[in-house]
């Protein structure tokens, strides 16, 4: 009790922030509690039964998913590494905007360009031709569906990884180079320590994505040997229209999910605490940084992240371009679209950008104060695990009782997309948050510098980048949103993936290329101007 | 200034209260349908035109992401939906559409005024449009395509399909009647016999038919009329449908009002116009399906196959047996 009293400890209390974000964390909970069931209670006509292979596909559906993100890290993580050290002389780091795209991209925009790359009219098999060589085997199959999820998954873990390496102080690279740390030694003592923190939250995100994962499944698997949880939910609502039977496997995926989060949160603990403002210029040289191997390694890392994750970017640019591109922007729609898209990323992404960053401060103060975190970090991580058609068909029941529903459906999108971009920008914030919190609370404490003050002239400055990247991949994500829409759309209210969608139930593959390349993008576009606006806002309040 | 402006606001006041007041008599028929119906590229914007034209009223298309949406939301809104008429079920979910008890008798005389090539008759839905389901393949790429769903079945792997899900796409679950009612009992062994020529299927129709176009696959399971499509638009018969000698299964589109339509009178005199020739000669090309009534074919039309029989389960047929059938299905394509 005696620490209690010495002045430092005045941060270490929750304040205020904390029962209002626990409030938000409880008010998420309910809200997709009482969407399933809004399903369960209202009578299915579906036949009864149907659910006796359930155990066998959610038993799949989580090694599926296991691997789908081991993988990732896998890649990820030599990748991040080779980014970090070669960002000086390799340039490495352009890799870092590009990231952000394959996890915002509608799944048939990035099926095609995956396709675009390992089909058999692919880049890969046409190059194996020139060569002489015979062209790949059709790659459906588990296997394809591992390979999109990387590709998915990767470049967003990349980036996350990437952001605790540069939060390693200069002085600690500068002692490993006086100390001649080998390779081991150095990734043991200093790399680990930083990565090990966010590697946990990493992998619940990555995981749940996988676990939800739908359309993609359906289009790479192959058959119906290779499937998930959420294809038996969509066909439960929609196939059998048993509403009872998806609201129960929904809350299965649910708890499943849920789990998986609090269990790698728990693994999480505190937070890793010796933060300081990145560097900004290159680490000092490490000891063999430059001998062939490790040369040899970091190329083939980056050689192969480039192949599994750029090619098919590129590949829907290549499609995209033509003279189609002309055909498509002589269409009124494509600007009415495009404005609507436009004000429904902005909106829910700013929205979800603000309340992760109240969530994310709840709980470094409370992760501060010894309270107990997993409440917050399992209610927004349901949002990845509630299915999109479960939540909108929930809601739908729910609002339909008090509201018109389409009157809403602007409103009801945006908050949709709010909904699903939250654990992204949470999980942006929260790490580089409590990274911060015990470098700044002495300072502050010592300044008298706290609550709105403290946000502004403190906290803010220094979170700008990752402010930057949670609005930006927020809006980014809603920009490509086909599913929320889709539930909700109408003629009236036509976003650009659902033009899209339109445009490809009518055969025309041409105008549809050339679309998908419009909202690519205009995506990289939107989240550039989000980055670049974050460094202003970080370089102003500095001055 | 001030005393200039008020009289000008007074004028512009009244009108924007006169304009609104007749926006708010123009009745509103809402009709619910699926996405590419409505769409630019569809045949909604043509037929709302005409419509308008003839009943003083305002047509309002909500588009919804598949015929089988459609359904789903007239069903969670219950009694109290704003829609007056569904456009885009098919034949497949008559059964269960008509089970809800959410839907009228349309009041409308079908006879002589229909086109299909099976009898049609039935109290609550009127039919818009048809079609054979066919598998499609480039001619260029594919000299002898298999000239029946047997020797399709029987084929050396060497020829690669792409199919849709029965659970998740209508072509996907036209295609399992079909075996269903080639195969009978022995569907289970054909699927099983077929699986290793299946590259993958797909959540809907386009992400097959793309996988198609850029060479994934030498067949994909479309429609016998999609050639035509290819023939007007790119100006390229390379496109078919293989005709296959079981004859092909089809797909009814239909349309139903609702019991507790907001404007019944309008909702009504609309089931009628769907078999005019108004709204018939919208279809062939802008939904490239077959017309459900009288109207002149385009030419692209003229060189389409002609299937042998037409295959179609009754409605009761289909609810009672496509759960059990997609057990099946998924079973035989699991081992």
């Amino acid at each position: 009790m005696a620490a209690r009293a010495q002045p430092i400890a005045l941060w270490r209390r929750p304040g205020p922030i904390s029962p209002v974000g626990l409030g938000i964390a409880i008010g998420l909970l309910a809200l997709a509690l009482a969407a399933i069931g809004a399903l369960v209670s209202v009578a299915g006509h579906g036949p009864a039964g149907g659910g006796g292979n359930i155990l066998r596909v959610a038993a799949f559906t989580a090694m599926q998913a296991s691997l789908s993100t081991l993988l990732a890290l896998a890649l990820a993580l030599p990748v991040a590494r080779a980014c970090w050290r070669r960002a000086a002389t390799w340039r490495a780091g352009w890799l870092l905007p590009f990231s952000f795209l394959p996890v915002v991209m509608p799944t048939t925009v990035a099926a095609t360009g995956l396709i675009g790359v390992w089909g058999q009219r692919g880049f890969v098999s046409d190059y194996l031709a020139l060569l002489g060589l015979d062209r790949l085997p059709p790659i459906y199959g588990l296997g394809a569906v591992l390979l999109a999820h990387v590709f998915f998954n990767a470049p967003l873990m990349l980036r996350v990884l990437n952001g605790a390496l540069t939060s390693v102080p200069a002085s600690q690279w500068r002692l490993s180079a006086q100390w001649g740390l080998s390779e081991w030694e150095r990734f043991r003592q200093i790399e680990w320590p930083a990565l090990r923190p966010v590697i946990p939250g990493l992998l619940a995100l990555v995981f749940l994505l996988c676990f939800t994962s739908f359309s993609l499944i359906l289009m790479l698997g192959g058959g119906p040997a290779v499937t998930t949880l959420e294809v038996n939910i969509y066909t439960a609502l929609r196939f059998d229209f048993d509403l009872a039977l998806a609201g129960k496997l929904a809350l299965l995926q649910l708890v499943i999910c849920g789990a998986v989060v609090v269990l790698l949160t728990r693994l999480t603990g505190r937070s890793w605490a010796a933060a300081t403002p990145r560097p900004t210029h290159g680490v000092p040289h490490q000891k063999g940084d430059t001998s062939t191997f490790c040369r040899t390694v970091d190329a083939l890392a980056l050689a192969l992240f480039i192949i599994i994750t750029m090619l098919p970017v590129i590949a829907i640019l290549v499609r995209g371009l033509g003279p189609y591109l002309i055909v498509v922007s002589e269409w009124p729609a494509l600007y009415r679209a495009t404005v609507t898209s436009l004000v429904i990323a902005l909106s829910s992404g700013s929205l979800a950008t603000m309340i992760a960053l109240v969530l994310a401060s709840a709980r470094t103060r409370r992760s501060d104060a010894g309270l107990a975190v997993w409440p917050l970090d399992l209610s927004i991580s349901l949002y990845l695990a509630v299915s999109a058609i479960v939540l909108g068909t929930g809601l739908f029941i729910l609002l339909r009782q008090v509201a018109d529903v389409f009157l809403l459906a602007p409103l009801l999108v945006t908050v949709g997309n709010m909904l699903i971009a939250l654990p992204f920008a949470y999980r942006v914030l929260e790490g580089r948050l409590a990274a911060l919190a015990t470098a700044h609370d002495r300072l502050c404490a010592g300044l008298g510098l706290r609550g709105w003050r403290r946000l502004r002239r403190v906290t803010l400055p220094a979170i700008a980048p990752e402010l930057g990247f949670a609005a930006g991949l927020s809006s980014a994500l809603s920009l490509g949103d086909m599913t929320i829409v889709a539930l909700f759309g109408s003629q009236q209210f036509q976003t650009l993936p659902w033009l899209l969608y339109q445009t490809m139930a009518r055969y025309r593959a041409g105008e549809a290329a050339a679309l998908s390349l419009w909202l690519l993008t205009l995506t990289f576009l939107l989240f550039m101007g989000f980055t670049l606006a974050a460094r202003m806002l970080g370089r102003r309040r500095h001055a | 200034m001030h005393t200039s402006l008020t009289p000008v606001m007074a004028i512009v006041a009244v009108m924007v209260t006169s304009l609104s007041l007749q926006a708010a008599e123009t009745p509103v028929l809402t009709i619910y349908t699926y996405d590419s119906f409505a769409s630019e590229w569809g045949p909604g914007p043509a037929i709302e035109k005409t419509f308008e034209a003839e009943c003083a009223c305002d047509v309002n298309f909500v588009a919804l992401d598949s015929s089988i949406g459609i359904l789903g939301r007239v069903q969670l809104e219950g009694p109290s939906s704003k829609a007056d008429i569904v456009l885009g079920l098919d034949t497949n979910l008559m059964k269960t559409a008509r089970d809800t008890g959410l839907f009228a008798p349309h009041g409308v005389s079908l006879d002589g005024r229909t086109s299909l090539p099976v009898a049609f008759a039935d109290d609550h839905f009127v039919p818009f449009d048809w079609g054979y389901f066919a598998f499609v393949y480039n001619s260029e790429a594919m000299a002898t395509p298999p000239t029946s769903l047997k020797a399709l079945v029987n084929a050396p792997d060497d020829i690669r399909i792409v199919i849709q899900d029965p659970r998740t796409s209508t072509p996907g679950l036209g295609l399992l009647l079909w075996v269903r009612s080639v195969y009978g009992d022995d569907a289970g062994e054909a699927w099983a016999s077929l699986s290793p020529r299946i590259v993958t299927v797909t959540k809907g129709w386009w992400d097959a038919y793309s996988m198609f176009l850029d060479g994934e696959a030498d067949m994909v399971l479309s429609y016998s009329t999609s050639p035509a499509y290819h023939i007007v638009v790119d100006g390229t018969d390379k496109y078919r449908a293989a005709a296959f000698d079981e004859g092909h299964y089809m797909q009814v589109e239909v349309a139903a009002m609702l019991k507790n339509a907001p404007q019944p009178e309008l909702a009504r005199q609309f089931m009628d116009f769907i078999l005019s020739s108004d709204f018939q000669s919208v279809i062939p090309t802008k939904n490239w399906m077959y017309p459900a009534g009288k109207a002149d074919l385009p030419e692209a039309f003229d060189g389409l196959i002609q299937p042998v029989e037409a295959r179609l389960y009754s409605p009761e047929d289909v609810a009672a047996n496509k759960s059990a059938w997609v057990g099946e299905w998924q079973r035989a394509l699991s081992q």
